[in-house]
Order: structure tokens, then sequence, then C-alpha cells
């Protein structure tokens, strides 16, 4: 306690030194926070999803899954749910206004659909019904008993037109799995718009299995199936496929760490230089503290303790910056879906420990100094 | 000229003596250059990811797609459409009269990637008769050709790199058996050169395709795509929009750069800041140290401004040496780099624009960082300046 007035002495001593430390200590940890939240997020979103869940579409572009594949599928050991599974993508209002949604047949098949079975229910009772988020609602300006169009020109109907009749049966809460809202319909309503010869072409099968430790190979034993049908697939669990999405896409999670990186180490070698130049400075003052009585190692703590304030306060307010950030940025780049930085304790924790890393090695050279400095010396002015 | 003459000694004086401040100096050296090299190596893979999907546009040709498409197989182009196009006007026509018109099919086909093992996506594109006269880019430069009606394929020289299977000589799965990779092309270093092509009408029943992803035409000249767009417009048979190519992958590659392009500059932002301020830190204690030095030069005559101003020369000169450096790391490391994307190869371009730029930054840094330190060390006091030791 004795020490506080001495640390405040001396931060105060050169206020806008101390500000300035704070400052691009605050910087380098916005950044932190942001890049580490932002790759905390994207872990999140492969966390989430469900071990058991199996993705299966066409081997090749322009060969249509059907009805009859489903039922195969569902046959198979291991399998214990399959749910027929439509993408319909068009537009709404505006040909420049996107709107996409999938049409799933079965709870049992699409876990991962935050619906209850209320829900489920009704989305089953009224064919042109859709779930939609919060976000999409809020994109497509729709709310709940909103009957509206989305126009689709890939996708012939049996009427011939191009435009698919909805109503939002409710607006849900966004979850972390589904970056960048969702909106789902019926897949009856899918299946029975377009023409007889049509109905029967599925867009891709979701499958449960039963042993989630088996789900690769379940989709091995999919593949080897339907090899040599009329219709060949590509099984894969969910979860290597949104890995192995994740890293086709240059890895800008991995390149802006790289950066976050440089950013600590270049504020690091700025925060040892300005405690250098603090010890340097104060040479005469550690003196007398050593003459007084104060041991090394409480000169030292001292000046720790010195290092630690504007760092702390750096990290502290860098990362609150980043999470009053974090609601925008997803927003700043609608394109990509990136999911909002999710600063996790586990983030907190790992920023708590790079400043005191920080802290630590920017007084490891002057503590040296003052370990070995010759009291006598200084105090009779001859440095 | 005395004051110019007084400006240079004072400056002239600053950096003889920032051998005794090598350290300080160093920090703002290396600060700078962290901000220029981060710059430059986030820069150099955006842009060279662009360029790749740019150079695959040329402003003579045109894309022809459903009027609602934003991108190939957003919806497909009949045969009966197509067959329109080629008596279109506004399309150029080669020696024997015929539209410069090409029919395409674009399809995925899953592969491995090289780097993870993974599953991976090869882009397959189809040429019609007109394929190579729409693409004077386009040559084999290993193997030969594709032959229409056979069961063949050439690969892009991007592509063997990226994915297991697609070299020349390997066996590609296609639905009804395996297709031969009977040659390498090359195609201006754009997206195409990490795709494999075949023949239009030999692989559309293969893949059981009933309508083209889309009808790429060369323009008859100047003016032509408004002839062009006039045509489709006002005929009730055509649901389609003709758009230049160039501006097709101009747009396409937006999609994704404007985002980049906010990550570079939203990061870079905030190193180059944290920097700026590192620099203002160092040169205030710069000044700090050295108030018994500007005193004495005070003393001797020396006018306020040659002061303020060998301080403020002193920050730019340290961040231009900080940018030499970054830029030369960023420029070493990374340029000419191949890397993968979305599954298109591309290299990496650390250009004299991007140098250029990197230097405009370590300025900025510069010159801010040197302003408040050389506006503070004219304000000290002469007389306590002499004073301190």
């Amino acid at each position: 306690m004795k020490y506080l007035p001495l640390i405040w002495a001396a931060l105060t001593r050169r206020k806008l030194r101390t500000v300035l430390t704070l400052l691009s200590v605050t910087a380098a940890f916005t950044l932190f926070g942001v890049v580490m939240g932002t790759d905390a997020a994207f872990q999140r979103m492969v966390d989430v999803i469900n071990r058991s869940v199996v993705v299966i579409g066409a081997r090749f572009g322009g060969n249509h899954l059907t009805d009859a594949v489903g039922r195969q599928i569902a046959a198979m050991p291991n399998v214990a749910a399959v749910s027929a599974t439509g993408g319909i993508c068009g537009y709404h209002r505006d040909p420049k206004n996107r709107f996409c949604a999938m049409m799933l047949e079965n709870a049992q098949g699409w876990p991962n659909a935050p619906m209850n079975t209320v829900q489920w229910a009704q989305l089953q009772a009224r064919p042109d019904g859709m779930f939609i988020s919060r976000e999409i609602a809020a994109k497509q300006g729709l709310k709940k008993g909103d009957i509206f169009n989305i126009v689709i020109a890939a996708l012939p109907r049996a009427d011939g037109g191009q435009a698919w009749r909805f109503e939002v049966l409710d607006v849900l809460e966004d979850t972390p799995y589904w970056v960048g809202g969702f909106s789902f319909g019926s897949y009856h309503y899918y299946k029975i718009s377009r023409s007889i010869a049509d109905q029967p072409k599925v867009g891709w099968f979701q499958a449960v299995v039963k042993d989630p430790a088996a789900a690769e190979k379940t989709a091995i034993a999919i593949d080897a199936r339907f090899a040599n049908s009329a219709t060949p697939t590509e099984a894969i669990s969910e979860r290597t496929m949104r890995t192995d999405d994740g890293t086709a896409i240059v890895n800008v999670a991995r390149v802006t760490r790289r950066v976050a990186a440089v950013g600590l180490f270049m504020i690091l070698l700025l925060t040892a230089h300005g405690m250098a130049q603090s010890v340097r400075e104060r040479l005469g003052e550690f003196a007398v503290l050593k003459t007084m009585g104060y041991s090394d190692s409480g000169v030292i703590a001292l000046l720790f303790a010195e290092a630690l304030v504007p760092v702390i306060g750096g990290a502290a307010l860098g990362l609150g910056l980043a999470a009053l950030m974090a609601e925008r940025i997803p927003k700043l780049l609608p394109t990509l879906y990136l999911p909002e930085p999710y600063l996790s304790p586990a983030v907190m924790a790992q920023a708590l420990f790079a400043a005191l890393v920080l802290a630590f090695l920017s007084v490891i050279l002057p503590a040296l100094r003052l370990k070995r400095l010759d009291v006598a010396a200084i105090l009779s002015g001859r440095t | 000229m005395i004051f110019l003459r007084a400006c240079l000694a004072a400056i002239r004086l600053n950096l003889a003596g920032l051998r005794a401040r090598i350290w300080p100096a160093a920090v703002v050296v290396v600060g700078v250059a962290c901000v220029v090299a981060t710059l430059l190596s986030m820069l150099s893979m955006t842009v060279g990811l662009r360029q790749t999907w740019e150079r695959a546009g040329s402003p003579e040709r045109a894309i022809i797609m459903p009027a609602t498409a934003r991108q190939e197989n957003n919806g497909t182009v009949s045969r009966e459409q197509a067959e329109i196009i080629q008596d279109l006007p506004g399309i150029a026509r080669d020696a024997r009269g015929r539209a410069i018109a090409d029919r395409a099919i674009v399809t995925q086909l899953i592969v491995r990637r090289r780097d993870t093992g993974g599953r991976g996506f090869v882009q397959l594109r189809s040429f019609g008769p007109e394929g190579l006269a729409l693409r004077p880019e386009f040559r084999i430069v290993a193997g030969r050709m594709f032959q229409p009606g056979k069961h063949e394929l050439v690969v892009g020289a991007d592509a063997p790199g990226q994915f297991f299977g697609v070299d020349l000589g390997d066996k590609v799965t296609m639905p009804n058996g395996l297709w031969p990779v009977v040659g390498v092309f090359r195609s201006n270093d754009d997206l195409v050169q990490s795709q494999l092509v075949a023949d239009t009408d030999t692989v559309m029943p293969v893949l059981r395709k009933t309508g083209y992803a889309s009808v790429t035409v060369r323009l008859a000249g100047e003016g032509a795509l408004a002839v062009l767009t006039r045509a489709i417009t006002t005929n009730p048979a055509l649901t389609l929009r003709a758009e230049r190519q160039s501006d097709y992958y101009n747009r396409r590659s937006a999609e994704f750069s404007d985002l980049n392009d906010a990550l570079v500059y939203g990061v870079s932002g905030l190193l180059g800041l944290g920097a700026l301020l590192a620099a203002v830190n160092i040169l205030y204690s710069a000044v700090m140290a050295r108030r018994s030095e500007i005193a004495t030069m005070r003393a001797l005559g020396f006018g306020a401004a040659p002061v303020a101003l060998a301080v403020a020369v002193e920050g730019l000169l340290l961040a231009l040496a900080g940018a030499v450096i970054g830029a030369g790391i960023a420029y070493g490391l990374f340029n000419g780099l191949q890397h993968v994307s979305n599954n298109v190869a591309f290299h990496l371009i650390v250009s004299p624009a991007m140098i250029a730029l990197g230097f405009g930054w370590a300025l900025a840094i510069g010159l801010l960082g040197g302003v408040l330190p050389a506006i503070h060390a004219v304000r000290l006091s002469v007389v306590d300046g002499l004073r301190a030791t």
C-alpha cells in the first residue's frame, strides 16, 4: 500500500509520456481484441457444429439426387434420420436484393435448425410458411405475419412463374451457428411447387448418425453405395466440410493473427524504451530509495508496478473498444458473413497474459540496471 | 539564405547527435518498419488476388447470362436463346462470318487439395468451337488441346500445384468414367489458369446440363455493347443481360476485395496509430534528453524555426529509414510468392505504387510524430535548459 503514492508520483511525473504509452497500448490491444475475438468466433462456429451431422450432395453439378437416394440412405447402418433439403436463392422486391432460404423436410434430420417442436409443426402445416431470424427480418424489412415473394429464376415452378410466395410465421433469435442469419421454409412446398418431373429432385440430404465417431466412415459408406449409380453422391461430415471450406479461403484469421503479433512486438519495443528512459532520468531517485533501505526487489517491484499501470489500463481500454466495435464489424463487411468478434474468457485471459508479459519484458533491462546501481556514485553526482 | 544555412546546420547538428541516441532512434525505425511491412504484405495478398480475377476479363468481350444472374450458374441460357444470340448485332465475326460467341458450361469437380489433403473444388469450364478465337491469351504449353467429341480435358498451369490428380497424364473422375488430362495451358496468369477446360458439346450431356452457364462474345468494336444490349432487351425471347467481361470480373472480385481492403486498412491503421504514438513519445524523450543541447543552440543564436525543423526532419528521416526496411522486408518475403485462395492460385504483388503508399504512411507517421516534439523543443526555456545537466 505504501508504494501506491510512489507509483502514482512516477506516473504523473511525465504525464504526456504515460498517456502516450497508454494510448499506444490501447491501439495494440484493440487490434488484439478484434483479431483474437474474430478467431474465437470462428472457432465457436466450428465448436457448435453437431458432430453427428453428415451432408450428402450430388458428386457432379447438373446431377440431382432423388427421393429414392434419401430412402436408401435412411436404411443404412448408423443412420438415425435423413432430411431432404432444398436451397432457394432469388430476390425480394429489388433484383439486387438477394434472398436465400433453406427448405427443410423434418426436424430429425435438421437438429441444427433452431426451431422447437411447435414451430416445426407450424412449418409443416403451412406449406408457404417461413421462419426467419432477426437479422434477416431487419435486412429484408419483414415482420411476423408478412406475406412476400421471392423471385427465383433458376428453379422452374410447375405454374411457369418465378415468384415464390411466403408468409413469415415468426421471427426467431439469431444463433452463433447461423452467421448472417437464417430463413427456413418447408421442403414440402419446395417439392410440390415444381413440375411432376422435377419433384423427386432433391437439393441435398442431411443425415444424422447414431455414433458421431463413425460419421466420417458412414459418409464413405454412402459414397461407396452410390458410386456406380446414376447419381453418385459426395457425403462429408459437416465438421470436416466447414473446416475444409474454411481453409480454402486464404486464412484471414491466420494472417491477421501474425499482424497482431507484430503490433504487440512494436508496442513492447515502445514500452520497454519508455521504461528505460524513465529509469535513466530517475536514477538519483532510485539511489535515494535504496539508501533509505528499500531492497533491490522492492525497487524492481515498484518499477514493474509502474509499467503495469499503463499496460493493464491500455489493455482494458483496448479490449473495451474492441467489444464496442464488435457489433459493427460484421455490418461493415456484409459480403463475407464474418462472425461478430467474440471476446471469450479465453481471449480475455490471453490479453491479460500478453499484458503481463509486455510489462515484465519492458522492465527487465531497466531492472538489471537498477540492481547494479552504484548508489554512492549516483548520489555524489558522478554518473 | 542565412535562415536556410541555419536550418541545415541545425539539422546536421541534430543528426550528428543521433549516434548517442541510437536506441531510441532504432525503436522509431523498427516501429515504422513494422507498420510498412504489415501494410504491404497484407496488400500484396489482396492486390494479387484481385489482379488474378481482373485479368480474366477483357473490355473487348461481353458475357451474356440470365438477366437476374449475378454470376455464372445463377440460372441458365437455353439452347434456343444461345442460337438467337448467334445472330445478334454488335458481335464480332470470324473470317467465315460466324459470330465469335462461345457457350460455356461451368461446374465444380471435387478433388483433394495438396495443402491440407482435404476436399477442394476445381472449376471445370468448357469452350465451344469459338473458344480459342475468343481468347487469344489462351495457349497450350504442354501436351495438346482436347479434341471435341473425345472425353478429354486440358488443365490450367496453376491447378496441378493445388490439387492431386489433375496433372498432365492424370485421369479425372467424370460422371461417365475417367477423362485423361491431355494438355496444360496458360492464360495470362488469370483465374482460368487454375481451372480445367473441356469441350462444351462433349461435356454437356455427360453432366446432364440442359442449358449454358453463359455465352461470351467478342464485341464488334466501340459502342457494340450498347447495340448488343438493345438487341437483347428488345427481344422478348431473351431474358438475358450482356455485361462487359472486364466489368463482370471487376464486380466479382470487388465482392471479396472490399472486405479484404477494409481488413488491411483497418488493421494497418491501428498499427500505424500505435507506431505514431510511439514516434511521438520517443521524439519527445529525445527532445527532453537534449534540453541542454537545444538551449545551447538557441543561446548560440539559432532561431526557433531551424531548431524545430531539425527535430521534425529527424522524425521524417527515421520514418523513411523504417519505410525502406519495411518495404524491403515485404518485397523480399512476399513479392512473386504463390498463394491459393478459394481454389484460385495467385501471385503476391508488391508493386511500386504499393511501396509508394507505404512510404506515404511512413512519412505521415514521421511528420505527425515530429510536430509536437518540435514545438515543445522551441518552447523550452533557454535558461532552464542550460542549467539542466
